[in-house]
């Protein structure tokens, strides 16, 4: 029976092409609207740490100014000053710890086909590559003991050795950066973390080209390409001032085997701002927080709040498209009330009546889909358009999201079928068609 | 086969109340073909929906082939319409958007038959009135005689044990009209029992049967001159299996 | 006379497709409204001058490579030279921020040593921070209201370690009002929150308009120039030229600088209009996206109108043929078609403003949009009534070409 109403769903639409276009036009557009916002929230809102999410925390103290709160809300600062940080590194409670910060250096290419160029840089220690989880094409992350002796490593980004060495295996090969040479001991795979969790200043941009210690960059004095706060100017010039001063710059993250050691560590928090404030240090109350990366997003307004206006409108289209499709349902529907009659009046009962319009009900609703699905795609065109380039990666489609647009289309068309479907059932078996 | 007694159907609105049919009772017997004559508003529309299942009664008693319908929900109605009851309409009431095959198709579908047999009746009902060769035609490049036709054919392919119809040949000429009434003639000499309406004196006066409506009640019934041959007609129960 | 009464029972007996087009009309509106303030807000936030001659400026980056063995003093004054030497060139200075370049400098400012040693917030005022020499009014065009710009002599350098301090300051007009209200800033010291105990710089002039890098920075408006020659390895050079002579002068520029010499990165060359472009890159985005939605959405609706009238217009050839055999002019016809729809419109509309207003109330509180001034209810009240009445133009028509003909034609 079900293929006998889908064959008349498809002889009836063929029969009525304009209305019926307009339908499928209206879910579709309904559709595409909802479900390119949605793909971009849900894009936004990812957590890709979530198998860690609970091992891998943000420590925040506040060291801020003790008469005005880091932000409105009374947070603690969301990044660190360098003494905090080197405390914190130099303790060792965590199982893994990272000071991190983003600088940036020129690359002088051996080869003279290439231009000098700027690289971005991430700075970190060796745990980072523990934590974070990067996989390595060739070679492997460098060593604490490298982290000691504020070695001259790095770790290529797979687009930077591509650059460089064509993506051959550089490991032992030494790249000239600013005015020192590294030496290269690992190669990342195409690493695309989205949003980049463990730097969410910019949550939407790639990975930077290379990675160096921590130590090795504070060494060689290199200042952070990203926010600086400072609630009190430094009190000597120049780096030695900075690495002194109350300036927040870096960011911190400390990961654990074990979720139990959290409690601890939470602890070990506490007594340490205690002590600063024996020190004259850290004279707002006591402020420290421990973030899993899920409150550290949530935190750090990850979403934009314009990309949730954009959902919240797109559905409010979405509905409209519906109660449009309510309306052209209904007038369809009431418009071939003489075939009802007919077909009660040959045996048809109320159910198979209302079973053969919620059929075509979900017919328009799969067309619209499937078309939906192909503005979704031309939408989020448009958005990478519209969009600087970091905005690509927030625009894919995955199977997921095919599966969640045509259950929606299918979904919101039965749904908009209801009430013409039950309609058409009212309609009394009939001797004459009086439409004709 | 038809046995109604003391029916009464009573249209309401806010403002008056209508008596359509009034302590109505009719008997019909296998096999017979009767003709349903009277002026208009007589309530021999009424009786026609009634007899067809088509709406409810407000008193009195319905058996249709040995079946009480009062106690029959809407379902109920429409699967005995379905498996016992051949509509023939004055407006033949095709589906324009379905071709000959699929508009014979459309009871056979609602008993649920498997498609060969479905296939096996459509072929030789449509074989039966002259339209074997058209499946595949759609209503509207029919004449209306062929057409009325078709509607017999859908009629006759669910193997009905009644016949209800309604001006079978208001909208036709002479000509088709006849043709029409042959076919009818035909379909009853082979046992399945036909209720017609009409107004047209000289086609009730082809049917066994005259019952005439008046104010919603039977007020005349006539024999016809043939009745004595058709009472020995070969056993309904034969074509219903 | 529209003999509404009769149009109105009409109506009544449809009530379920009547109310299924009144619902849309009001969504649609409720939606349109929201979208169009945070269209025009926009809009009107990117129509503002940054306070630069934007239509005839350039920038350009040079990081030098090897910072620690480099003379960048020297470097950038020879750069400067040979940019200020090319023909067509008014103006070129190094900086470290531009106005609507996302990145940049701020410092906190007190008009008194009280309040910029109290720690406080709401103390101080938010101002982004340019460093340019005294050529920076002409390579960026600012329009000064009162005062004066920088002297050679009050230029200062700045280097990556360096600790000098500006003696004076230009604040936009926005910066002066808000840290010194009415009164005449000329003259007045400004304090570093961070830094009360340094000289404070003295105000000797104030820009019209001087915009922050931020675009959607609450303070946008709130900025100041300070006489530094800014001297890090990584830094901007800002380029103005006479009108018309951009396309040539940026034609030219890298090469010139490379020219001089070789030995360092030159890159991100862009036009003040590039600058722009990505500055307002998110608000153009939400902008053309939320006027897309509202196109289709109009679009859908009305649609939606065509398509029920046009049902209803079939279902009722036939009464539509009796009333022109009763003497029906095809006026009356087409009339009747509009005035339905308008009572639909018109209690769509009315269901549409009180859904609007509720879903801004729920927008301000959910998502902490900005509040929706009433005057924009009417007015798409207005579009919304003029879209109906289109829509069922092309089914108005139709139906008062049914033949009265129809009238005696049996079924």
């Amino acid at each position: 029976m079900f293929t006998y109403y889908l064959r008349l769903a498809v002889t009836s639409m063929r029969r009525t092409p304009v209305l019926t276009g307009l339908m499928v036009l209206a879910v579709a557009m309904g559709i595409g609207a909802s479900m390119t916002a949605l793909t971009v929230l849900r894009a936004m809102a990812q957590n890709p740490y979530s198998h860690k999410n609970e091992v891998l925390r943000v420590p925040q103290l506040d060291s801020w100014n003790p008469e005005s709160a880091y932000d409105e809300e009374g947070n603690p600062p969301d990044q660190f000053t360098y003494r905090d940080a080197r405390a914190l590194l130099d303790a060792g409670k965590a199982d893994y710890q990272s000071a991190q910060y983003r600088t940036g250096l020129s690359i002088q290419p051996e080869q003279d086909s290439l231009l000098p160029f700027n690289a971005s840089i991430r700075v970190a220690g060796s745990d980072f590559f523990q934590m974070f989880e990067p996989a390595f094409r060739y070679g492997n992350p460098w060593t604490r003991a490298d982290d000691a002796r504020k070695a001259r490593v790095v770790v290529l980004s797979a687009e930077l050795n591509d650059k460089l060495f064509g993506g051959e295996n550089s490991v032992g090969r030494d790249v000239q950066m600013g005015d020192e040479r590294y030496r290269i001991v690992g190669v990342l795979e195409p690493w695309l973390p989205m949003p980049r969790v463990y730097d969410l200043q910019e949550p939407f941009e790639e990975a930077e080209d290379a990675f160096i210690p921590f130590e090795t960059a504070v060494d060689k004095e290199m200042g952070a390409h990203g926010n600086n706060n400072c609630w009190r100017s430094p009190e000597k010039p120049g780096y030695a001032g900075q690495l002194e001063s109350e300036c927040i710059w870096m960011q911190f993250w400390v990961g654990f085997d074990d979720v139990a050691s959290v409690a601890a560590y939470r602890q070990f928090l506490d007594d340490y701002v205690r002590d600063q404030k024996a020190l004259g240090r850290f004279e707002r109350p006591l402020n420290n927080r421990l973030s899993t990366i899920d409150e550290w997003m949530t935190r750090k307004e990850v979403v934009q709040r314009d990309s949730r206006t954009q959902v919240w409108i797109a559905f409010g289209f979405l509905i409209v498209c519906i109660v449009n499709t309510v309306g052209l349902l209904l007038a369809k529907f009431l418009g071939r009330s003489g075939e009802v009659g007919v077909r009660r009046a040959l045996g048809a009962s109320r159910r198979q009546v209302f079973a053969q319009f919620l059929i075509e009900s979900g017919m328009v609703g799969v067309a619209g889909g499937v078309l939906g699905l192909l503005l979704t795609g031309l939408m989020l065109a448009g958005m990478r358009a519209l969009q600087d380039e970091s905005y690509g990666h927030l625009t894919r489609i995955d199977t997921e999201m095919v599966g969640i647009t045509l259950i929606v289309a299918i979904g919101a068309t039965l749904l908009a079928g209801l009430i013409p479907t039950w309609r058409a059932c009212q309609i009394a078996p009939a001797l004459q068609l009086k439409s004709q | 086969m038809l046995e109604m007694k003391q029916l009464n159907k009573v249209y309401r609105t806010h403002l008056i109340e209508t008596h359509a049919l009034r302590d109505f009772s009719l008997s019909v017997r296998e096999g017979e073909f009767v003709a349903v004559t009277g002026p208009s508003g007589s309530g021999k529309t009424t009786f026609l929906n009634i007899a067809g299942l088509l709406e409810e009664f407000s008193g009195g008693e319905y058996w249709l082939d040995g079946v009480d319908t009062r106690g029959l929900n809407d379902d109920g109605r429409s699967r005995l319409r379905n498996e016992k009851i051949g509509f023939i309409f004055q407006g033949f009431n095709l589906l324009p958007d379905l071709n000959l095959f699929d508009n014979v198709d459309v009871p056979l579908r609602y008993r649920g038959l498997p498609a060969a047999q479905r296939r096996e009746r459509i072929e030789s009902a449509l074989a039966r009135v002259g339209l074997g060769a058209r499946q595949k035609h759609y209503p509207a490049e029919l004449s209306g005689g062929q057409q009325q036709r078709v509607a017999i054919a859908r009629a006759l392919a669910g193997q009905p044990r009644l016949l209800l119809a309604d001006e079978p040949t208001g909208n036709l000429d002479s000509m088709m009209a006849r043709g029409v009434m042959d076919l009818l003639e035909e379909i009853n000499d082979q046992g399945t029992t036909i209720i017609m309406v009409t107004h047209d004196p000289e086609l009730a006066a082809r049917a066994q049967r005259n019952v005439h409506i008046i104010d919603g009640q039977v007020s005349e019934v006539e024999r016809g001159p043939q009745l004595g041959r058709r009472e020995a007609a070969t056993d309904p129960n034969a074509a219903a299996a | 006379m529209l003999h509404l009464k009769p149009i109105f029972s009409a109506l009544l007996r449809n009530r379920i497709a009547a109310g299924v087009i009144a619902v849309q009309i009001a969504l649609t509106l409720a939606i349109v409204v929201n979208c169009a303030y945070l269209v025009v807000e926009r809009v009107s936030d990117m129509a503002r001058p940054s306070g630069y001659d934007e239509d005839n400026m350039l920038t350009i980056r040079v990081t030098a490579m090897d910072p620690t063995r480099t003379d960048i003093r020297a470097e950038t004054q020879a750069d400067l030279a040979v940019l200020r030497a090319m023909p067509g060139v008014v103006g070129a200075t190094a900086t470290n921020a531009l106005p609507l370049g996302r990145g940049g400098w701020a410092w906190s400012l007190s008009n008194s040593l009280e309040k910029a040693g109290s720690g406080r917030d709401e103390d101080s005022e938010g101002a982004a921070i340019y460093m340019v020499d005294e050529m920076g009014i002409d390579a960026t065009g600012i329009e000064l209201s009162r005062g004066r710009f920088f002297r050679a002599e009050e230029v200062v350098d700045l280097t990556q370690s360096g600790d000098a301090s500006p003696s004076t300051i230009v604040i936009s007009d926005a910066l002066a009002t808000a840290l010194f209200g009415d009164e005449d800033p000329i003259g007045k010291p400004v304090w570093l929150n961070s830094e009360p105990g340094r000289a404070p710089p003295i105000v000797v002039g104030t820009a019209k308009r001087l915009q922050a890098p931020w675009t959607s920075w609450q303070n946008t408006e709130q900025a100041a120039m300070v006489p530094y020659r800014f001297l890090y390895p990584h830094r901007t050079y800002l380029i103005r030229t006479e009108p018309g002579q951009r396309e040539a002068v940026m034609g030219q520029v890298e090469k010139v600088l490379a020219d001089r010499d070789s030995q360092r990165i030159i890159s991100g060359l862009r036009s003040y209009a590039e600058i722009r472009e990505r500055g307002y890159r998110e608000q153009r985005a939400m902008a053309w996206i939320l006027t897309a939605t509202m196109i289709s959405l109009s679009l859908v609706t009305a649609l939606g109108i065509v398509g029920m009238a046009s049902f209803w217009v079939t279902q009722r050839i036939k009464q539509i043929g009796t009333r022109r055999a009763l003497g029906a002019r095809r006026f009356d016809v087409r009339r009747y078609f509009q005035v339905e729809n308008g009572l639909i419109s018109v209690g769509g509309i009315l269901i549409g403003m009180a859904l609007a207003w509720g879903l801004n109330v729920w927008l301000v509180s959910a998502l902490a949009l900005p509040k929706l001034p009433l005057a924009y209810l009417p007015i798409a009240a207005l579009a919304v009534f003029v879209l109906g009445q289109l829509s069922v133009l092309g089914p108005a028509r139709r139906a008062s070409l049914v033949s009265p003909a129809v009238a005696t034609r049996t079924v």
